[in-house]
C-alpha cells in the first residue's frame, strides 16, 4: 500500500498493545490486593508478566515504526524527545516527595527518635565506604556513556560498542553493589523514620538503575544489529538522558541521606 | 410564614446548640469566634456583589443585544478584569491571614486542659495542681438514657469543666488514630494525632453548656464521640476542682 | 524575652504560695516557652521531661529547679507518655539523653 504524505507527523496504526496493556495493569492491581489480603501471588505475576511481554511487544513497534519504516520524521523526533524530557522531570518530581520525606523527617526529628539524627539506636552505613565507591562507579559510567555517544556521532562502531559495554558493565555493578549493602545493613525497612525513608529513596533509586541498565542493554543490542546511524540514534539519546538523570539522582542521594544523614 | 421561614432556614444561630436546618453559625462565645463571624460577614459582603455582577453579566450576555463581530481583543479590559479580583482577594486573603495568626495565639494561660481522643470517647485531664493528675473519660450518653429536653448523640457522662473569662490552654492528641477536637460555638477545632500535641486557646466569655464533635472520621463510630463543655465561673471551677481533689 | 522570664518568676512564685497555703487552689500553670511559639507543643512537653530527669541526675528530685521542671512536664505531657517515659527510663531504653 503506497501513501502520499502531505505533513511530517506519524499517525500510528490501530494497535492491540495500550488495550492489552490496561488489562496487564488491571491484573497487577486487583492482584496486588489478592496478595495484601488473601497471600495469593499468582495474579500479581500474571499481571507484571503480560505488562512485560507488552513492553516489549510495543517498543518493538516502535523500533519497526522508526527504524525500519522510517516514520520518525524530524518533527516526530522532536515530539519524543520532548515526551522523553517531560517523563523525566516528572521522575524529578517523584524523588522530590521522596527528598522531602526525608528532610521532613531530619531536620527536626520526632521525639519517639530522641530528637537526633540519625535516631538513637540506628547504626547508619558508612558514606566513605561502599556507597563512596559506588558514586565513582556511576560517575565513570556517565563518562562511558558519553563516551559511547560520541562515537556514534562520529561512526566508531566498535569504540560505541566499547563504551556502551562499559556502561552496562558498571550499572550491574552498582546494582551489585548496593544489592550487597542492603543485604549487610544494620537496620531494615521498619527502623524507624530513618529505614523507611533510606529504603524508600534508595530503593526506588536502586529501580530506576535498573531500569537504565535494561535501557542500555536494549540499546547496547540495537547497536550490534546495526540500528543506530551517527544521525539517527534518538533511542539511545533518550537512555543516556536517564542514564545521567539517574546519576544526579544519586549524587543528591549519596549527600544528603548517606553523607549528611549520618 | 416569615417565622416559619426563618425557622426552616436558620441562618442566624439563636442557641449554643446545633438546630435543624441550621445553616450558620452558633451564637459565638468566645473572642475568637466573634472575629471568625466578622470575617465571615465580611466576606459575604463581597460575595454578594460578586454574584449579583457576575450574574448580571450572564443575563446581559445571553440576551445577546451586545456584541460586536469585529472585537478580537481588549488589553485594557483584560488587565481590568485581571487587577479588580486581585484586589478584591488581598481583602479577603489580610483578614483571614490576620485572624489565622490572632488564632495561634496561646498568652499566659492560666490552666492547661489536656484532651486525648480514642476509639471512641475523649478523654480529659487536669495536671495543674497535684501530684495527681485528675482525668476522667467522657463518653456519649446512649439515646435510651438520655432525659427529656437533652439532645440525641451530643450528650455526654462527664462534662469538661472550663472557667469562664479565663485563658485556657487546651492541648488535644490522639490515643490510637487521628481525631479532632472541635467546637462550633467557641472556635475551635484542633487535630488530634498520635504522638504530637497540638495546642489551642480558648478563653469564654460566658457560662453555658458548648457541644461539639469529633470532626476527624477516626472509625465506626467517629459519630459518636461528641465533646460537651460546662462553662461556670471561676468560684464554681475552683470547687468542683476541689471538691474532686478532696475526694 | 523578659516577658518571658516574667512569667516564669511568677508561675514559681505562685506555686511557692500553693505549697505554703496549704490546700488553696491557685491558677498557675505551665508559662509561654518562647523556645516552642508554636501549634505544636510535643517537643515542650519532651524537653522539660528531659530536663528534669538531667536536673534531677545532678542535684536530686528534690531541688526547687527540678520541681519547676517537673511541674511544668506534669502541665503538658499526657500522662500515658509519662507513664510510658518513665518505664523507659527504667528500663534504660528511653531515647533521649539524661
Amino acid at each position: 500500500m503506497r501513501t502520499v504524505l502531505c505533513h511530517p507527523y506519524h499517525l500510528v496504526e490501530p494497535s492491540p498493545w495500550p488495550c492489552l496493556g490496561a488489562g496487564g495493569a488491571f491484573f497487577i492491581t486487583v492482584g496486588s490486593v489478592m496478595y495484601f489480603h488473601y497471600g495469593l501471588v499468582q495474579i500479581m505475576y500474571l499481571g507484571v508478566l503480560v505488562v512485560v511481554i507488552i513492553m516489549f511487544v510495543w517498543w518493538q513497534d516502535v523500533i519497526r515504526e522508526s527504524t525500519f519504516q522510517g516514520f520518525h520524521s524530524l518533527v516526530v523526533k522532536q515530539g519524543i524527545k520532548y515526551g522523553m524530557l517531560l517523563f523525566i522531570l516528572s521522575e524529578v518530581l517523584f524523588f522530590f516527595s521522596f527528598f522531602w520525606a526525608f528532610f521532613h523527617s531530619s531536620l527536626a526529628p520526632a521525639v519517639e527518635l530522641g530528637v537526633v539524627w540519625p535516631p538513637q539506636g540506628v547504626n547508619p552505613l558508612n558514606s566513605f565506604s561502599v556507597p563512596l565507591l559506588n558514586t565513582a562507579v556511576l560517575l565513570s559510567s556517565g563518562a562511558t556513556v558519553t563516551w559511547a555517544h560520541h562515537a556514534i556521532i562520529s561512526g566508531k562502531r566498535e569504540e560505541a560498542i566499547l563504551g556502551l559495554s562499559l556502561t552496562v558493565f558498571l550499572g550491574v555493578l552498582f546494582t551489585g553493589l548496593q544489592g550487597v549493602e542492603y543485604y549487610e545493613a544494620p537496620f531494615t525497612i521498619s527502623d524507624s523514620v530513618y529505614g523507611s525513608t533510606f529504603f524508600m529513596a534508595t530503593g526506588f533509586h536502586g529501580f530506576h538503575v535498573l531500569i537504565g541498565t535494561t535501557f542500555l542493554i536494549i540499546c547496547l543490542v540495537r547497536l550490534k544489529l546495526n540500528q543506530f546511524t551517527s544521525r539517527q540514534h534518538v533511542g539511545f539519546e533518550a537512555a543516556s538522558w536517564y542514564w545521567h538523570f539517574v546519576d544526579v539522582v544519586w549524587l543528591f542521594l549519596y549527600l544528603c541521606v548517606y553523607w549528611w544523614g549520618s | 410564614m416569615l417565622n416559619n421561614f426563618f425557622y426552616i432556614v436558620n441562618v442566624c444561630g439563636k442557641k449554643d446548640i446545633p438546630e435543624s436546618w441550621h445553616l450558620g453559625f452558633q451564637e459565638a462565645a468566645a473572642p475568637v469566634m466573634e472575629e471568625i463571624v466578622f470575617f465571615h460577614d465580611q466576606i459575604m459582603f463581597l460575595l454578594v456583589i460578586i454574584v449579583i455582577v457576575v450574574l448580571w453579566l450572564l443575563v446581559e450576555a445571553l440576551n445577546g443585544k451586545y456584541y460586536d463581530r469585529d472585537l478580537i481583543d481588549g488589553t485594557l479590559l483584560e488587565i481590568v478584569w485581571t487587577l479588580i479580583p486581585a484586589v478584591i482577594l488581598v481583602f479577603i486573603a489580610s483578614p483571614s491571614l490576620k485572624l489565622l495568626y490572632l488564632m495561634d495565639e496561646v498568652v499566659s494561660p492560666a490552666l492547661t486542659i489536656k484532651a486525648i481522643g480514642h476509639q471512641w470517647y475523649w478523654s480529659y485531664e487536669y495536671s495543674d495542681y497535684q501530684e495527681e493528675t485528675l482525668e476522667f473519660d467522657s463518653y456519649m450518653v446512649p439515646t435510651s438514657d438520655l432525659n427529656s429536653g437533652d439532645f440525641r448523640l451530643l450528650e455526654v457522662d462527664n462534662r469538661l469543666v472550663v472557667p469562664i473569662n479565663t485563658h485556657v490552654r487546651i492541648l488535644v492528641t490522639g490515643a490510637d488514630v487521628l481525631h479532632s477536637f472541635a467546637v462550633p460555638a467557641l472556635g475551635i477545632k484542633t487535630d488530634a494525632v498520635p504522638g504530637r500535641l497540638n495546642q489551642a486557646g480558648i478563653f469564654i466569655k460566658r457560662p453555658g453548656t458548648f457541644y461539639g464533635q469529633c470532626s476527624e472520621i477516626c472509625g465506626a463510630n467517629h459519630s459518636f464521640m461528641p465533646i460537651v463543655i460546662e462553662a461556670v465561673s471561676l468560684d464554681r471551677y475552683i470547687n468542683w476542682m476541689l471538691s474532686l481533689s478532696n475526694e | 524575652m523578659r516577658l518571658w522570664l516574667a512569667h516564669y518568676w511568677l508561675y514559681i512564685k505562685a506555686h511557692k504560695e500553693m505549697e505554703e497555703g496549704g490546700s488553696q487552689l491557685v491558677l498557675q500553670t505551665a508559662p509561654f516557652d518562647a523556645r516552642f511559639p508554636y501549634t505544636n507543643q510535643t517537643k515542650n512537653c519532651w524537653q522539660n521531661f528531659v530536663d528534669f530527669h538531667r536536673c534531677s541526675k545532678k542535684l536530686g528530685e528534690e531541688h526547687e529547679s527540678c520541681k519547676y521542671f517537673k511541674r511544668v512536664y506534669t502541665s503538658l505531657c499526657p500522662k500515658g507518655w509519662v507513664d510510658n517515659w518513665n518505664d523507659q527510663v527504667e528500663a534504660g531504653t528511653f531515647p533521649g539523653r539524661i
